[in-house]
């Protein structure tokens, strides 16, 4: 057979697509020989913005779509109007959305005009390639180009099969999917590795392909037809993905030279630490929680593999959480590369300074390690297993380790109470010179996190986003099965404590350029330099011995029990009150930052490097 | 224990400044006898400073170096640019300054600590603005001393080791490689030697995405 894979926007235009790397490479375990070609409608319609707007839409525009839309399905209202073939759907729906919001529609209005005459030409182009099969892969905002230009194709060529699969796929969505849209012969809910050649043995072999694990397909009148639920992946069938064709795709294409590649690397799947317990926000992994990871030695190969062919040397890892094998077996290999790497990885929040050194060695400089919150009690309640000092170690430790942080403070958890958040609130000008977070937002209900799957947990009257509403043509009790993302009335905290909450953290992003809190061991003790936002400059020194290495042991999270039966230990034998006296002091001044009784130290051992964002 | 906190006012430690020359600076940096701001005398360019490094500023804690001496568009000059790009590499604040022209466009150097009394250079200066990363078999340039530009690859053997050898001032010659490096301003010649201008990246700066 020939094989068509397709990649639809809103992809982002520098990574290739993870999924038909993986998929392409797999077709070699089919029964027969099948020749694959993809096709890379994201970079086409960009370039197709490009070229009818006379270049006044390009990359700028299409990332705001992609990033910030997709919290609002923005990008799956642009192709709405293709696929209704309705030029005017839902515009005023979408309008009042965005206006209630207060949201700025970037040029979303502009690209609708287009989005018709792109969804031919690209049928058109997928079919010159003489397809037998064309397989859509769709997370994000995937779904309703890829189902317009799905659309599209059955009406040139009827034979051709459609499968669709992907994130958006997974679970019940994919039946929603498969169900209210005629023309998707075939859906491969959850991974694929094993479905698609399944489903490629029975097609080429002339079978119904109903019956094989993970597949939705059509019975004899049309209707959907579900196979039993997929098996889990073992890891060695995750092959090393095939990004060759995309390659020259985009070598070829118009944003080579506007824009610098990132490689997309999947390591392993599932996470260890849902495993035993699931974060109550967390919607990633879909069915298969169960962690797997690639041995270390594999791994290696694949990246030298990688960054060899392609000349790249930005790697964004997608899994979901780092495996704490690979900082002992796999960052120490990297680093002897020598190669000057730059390696995004999410981890978990609890690591250690010689952890943090290992991944900075390597190349890892740039982490993302789910810190959500400060405070213990409300990090409880999300179950992520680490304190509210922790949290803030390791923002500390990431400006001493030069390791960039993503993270978001999430709030709105059922149980929670104000003074979760208050003596966060108080707090957070002390921490000014630390990174901040992207931002502050409640929290959202995913499918497949602990707070949909039990009502019991607080998010009882849950429905479909709203966003969904200028999307589709479909019922609500439709999209209770398609749509990825839910709203409840709001839990946990009032919106008093809440606007406070975002002040605070809206000020701290914007002092933290201009703010840093360094210490030095001097002749004169430990003298630790003021240069945050908003307090005067001066030193605080900390002449006495007992005061220097209270401070110095104080980089570590600690309960002030422990910190008073150490200083003992080294000699500095003082009463817990005393001690509870001096931390006080030191909090007066911000150089400490307690929660549930531990106390962390704030300031670094030296300036981090910082460069300011251009434009 | 005393538990009240000491405040003073900022700068009053002492050892936070060290007078060194350059012919002592490496030794001092190796010995780890430096200080955050060392106030450099002597001719810039004497083989002292031939032995700094980005690195060993770095690991000596040093955050910012002045020159006492005028630098001159003479011979020395590659070896101050040296030294410059070392301290570069790592975020390292030069206070210098020139006696007029350097004798080549300036516009080369915006990746570099600016020098005293020139704004556009100042204005223009940020770390990492042109900067090399090393692959297997390739170097990704990243260049935006005239804007912002995407990286490219060399992968050329040639010019790969041009940049390598250049690292320090090495004689010009006459291949394409060299011609080509010198045309796109990653190295810079006095006619005799010449000099690989940007630096490699050690330190990712935070955010690590944006340069
Ligand atoms: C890495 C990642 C990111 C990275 C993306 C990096 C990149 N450039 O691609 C970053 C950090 C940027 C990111 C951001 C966001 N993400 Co995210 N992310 C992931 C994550 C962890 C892995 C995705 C991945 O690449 N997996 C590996 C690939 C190979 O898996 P796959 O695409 O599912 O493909 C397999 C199968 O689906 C199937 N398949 C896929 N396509 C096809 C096609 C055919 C024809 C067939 C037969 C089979 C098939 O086979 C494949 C192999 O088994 C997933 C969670 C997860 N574990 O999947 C979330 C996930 C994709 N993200 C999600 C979300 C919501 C977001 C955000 C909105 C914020 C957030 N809540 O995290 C933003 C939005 C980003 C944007 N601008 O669009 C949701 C997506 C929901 C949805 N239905 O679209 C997910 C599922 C989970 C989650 N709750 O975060 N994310
Ligand atoms: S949020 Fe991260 S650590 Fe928690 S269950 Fe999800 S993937 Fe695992």
């Amino acid at each position: 057979m020939r094989i068509c894979l397709v990649s639809m926007p809103w992809h982002l235009l520098e990574t290739p697509c993870l999924p038909i790397g993986l998929l392409r490479a797999r077709v070699d375990a089919c029964r027969d020989p099948h020749t694959v070609v993809d096709y890379y409608g994201n970079l086409r319609w960009a370039e197709y913005l490009l070229d009818v707007s006379g270049g006044q839409i390009a990359e700028a525009e299409y990332s705001y779509v992609a990033d910030r839309g997709v919290w609002h399905e923005m990008g799956e209202w642009i192709f709405a109007g293709a696929l209704y073939d309705d030029p005017a759907w839902r515009v005023d729906t979408y309008r009042a959305y965005l206006e209630a919001r207060n949201l700025d529609p970037g040029a979303s209005l502009r690209m609708r005009e287009h989005a018709a005459g792109f969804v031919d030409l690209a049928a058109r182009e997928i079919l010159e390639e003489r397809p037998d099969l064309v397989g859509f892969t769709t997370t994000f905002q995937q779904n309703v180009s890829s189902l317009a230009v799905a659309r599209r194709i059955k009406q040139l060529r009827p034979d051709v099969q459609v499968v669709f699969g992907g994130g958006n796929c997974d679970g019940p969505m994919g039946a929603a999917l498969h169900r209210n849209f005629p023309f998707v012969d075939h859906v491969v809910s959850g991974e694929g590795e094993l479905a698609f050649v399944a489903l490629l043995d029975a097609l080429s072999e002339g079978r119904a392909p109903a019956g094989v694990p993970g597949l939705v397909t059509r019975g004899p009148d049309g209707e959907s037809v579900a196979g039993p639920p997929a098996a889990m992946v073992p890891i060695d069938m995750v092959p090393r993905p095939d990004f060759t064709a995309w390659w020259s795709a985009y070598g070829d294409g118009r944003f080579a030279e506007r824009l610098s590649p990132v490689l997309l690397y999947e390591a392993s799947r599932g996470c260890w630490w849902g495993e035993k317990h699931h974060c109550t926000f967390c919607g990633l992994n879909g069915t298969t929680m169960k962690f797997r990871a690639k041995p270390a030695t594999r791994v290696w190969d694949d990246i030298t593999h990688l960054v060899e062919t392609h000349g790249v040397l930005d790697i964004v890892t997608v899994d979901n959480i780092l495996d704490v094998a690979y900082l002992a077996e796999l960052m120490p290999r990297i680093q002897e590369s020598g190669w000057d790497l730059r390696i995004r990885y999410e981890v978990k929040a609890n690591l250690k300074p010689d952890q943090l050194a290992a991944l900075r060695d390597a190349g890892v400089t740039h982490i993302q390690p789910g810190i959500e919150s400060l405070n213990s009690r409300a990090l409880r309640l999300m179950d992520k297993g680490v304190h509210g000092t922790q949290n803030v170690f390791l923002l500390r430790a990431s400006d001493e380790y030069q390791l960039t942080v993503d993270w978001n403070y999430l709030y709105g958890f059922p149980d929670e109470r104000a003074g979760d958040y208050r003596p966060v609130i108080e707090q957070i000008p002390a921490m000014v010179h630390l990174q901040p977070p992207s931002g502050s937002v409640r929290v959202l209900i995913e499918r497949f996190s602990p707070h949909f799957q039990s009502r019991e947990r607080g998010f009882a009257e849950r429905r479909p986003s709203r966003m969904y509403q200028h999307v589709y043509d479909l019922p609500e009790s439709e999209l209770e099965d398609l749509a990825y993302q839910f709203e409840a009335p709001p839990q946990g905290i009032d919106e008093d404590v809440a606007s406070d909450l975002r002040a605070a953290i809206a000020a701290w992003r914007h002092d933290h350029a201009a703010s840093t809190l360094t210490w030095r061991e001097t002749e004169d003790g430990l003298v630790i330099d003021e240069g945050r936002a908003g307090r005067p400059r001066c030193e605080y020194v900390l002449s006495d011995p007992a005061q220097a290495r209270s401070y110095r042991l104080m980089e570590r999270p600690r309960t002030i029990a422990a910190l008073a039966r150490e200083l003992a230990a080294e000699g500095f034998a003082m009463s817990e009150e005393t001690l509870r006296r001096w931390v006080g002091e030191l909090r007066g001044a911000g150089l400490v930052f307690e929660d549930d009784d531990r106390v962390v130290a704030l300031a670094t051992n030296r300036r981090p490097l910082r460069v300011a964002e251009v434009g | 224990m005393d538990t009240t906190l000491a405040v003073r006012k900022p700068g009053a430690v002492l050892g936070d400044r060290l007078e060194v020359s350059t012919s002592e600076l490496s030794r001092r940096l190796v010995d780890g006898a430096a200080a955050p701001v060392l106030l450099v005398t002597g001719t810039p360019y004497a083989p002292g400073l031939d032995a700094v490094t980005g690195d060993l500023l770095w690991q000596a804690g040093v955050r910012e170096v002045r020159i006492r001496e005028t630098v001159r568009a003479d011979d020395g000059l590659l070896h101050f640019l040296r030294f410059l790009r070392e301290a570069a590499s790592h975020d390292i604040e030069v206070v210098w300054e020139s006696a007029g022209d350097l004798g080549c466009d300036t516009r080369l150097l915006y990746h570099l600590p600016p020098r005293a009394g020139d704004p556009s250079w100042r204005s223009a200066y940020r770390y990492g603005l042109c900067h090399y990363r090393v692959g297997p078999g390739f170097v990704t340039v990243t260049d935006q001393r005239r804007g912002p530009a995407v990286p490219f690859t060399l992968r050329n053997p040639q010019e790969i080791g041009l940049v390598q050898d250049l690292d320090r001032p090495g004689p010009s010659d006459e291949s394409s490689a060299f011609a080509g490096l010198l045309r796109s301003g990653l190295i810079i010649s006095n006619g005799r030697d010449a000099l690989c201008l940007p630096y490699r990246l050690r330190r990712w700066p935070i955010p690590c995405t944006v340069i």
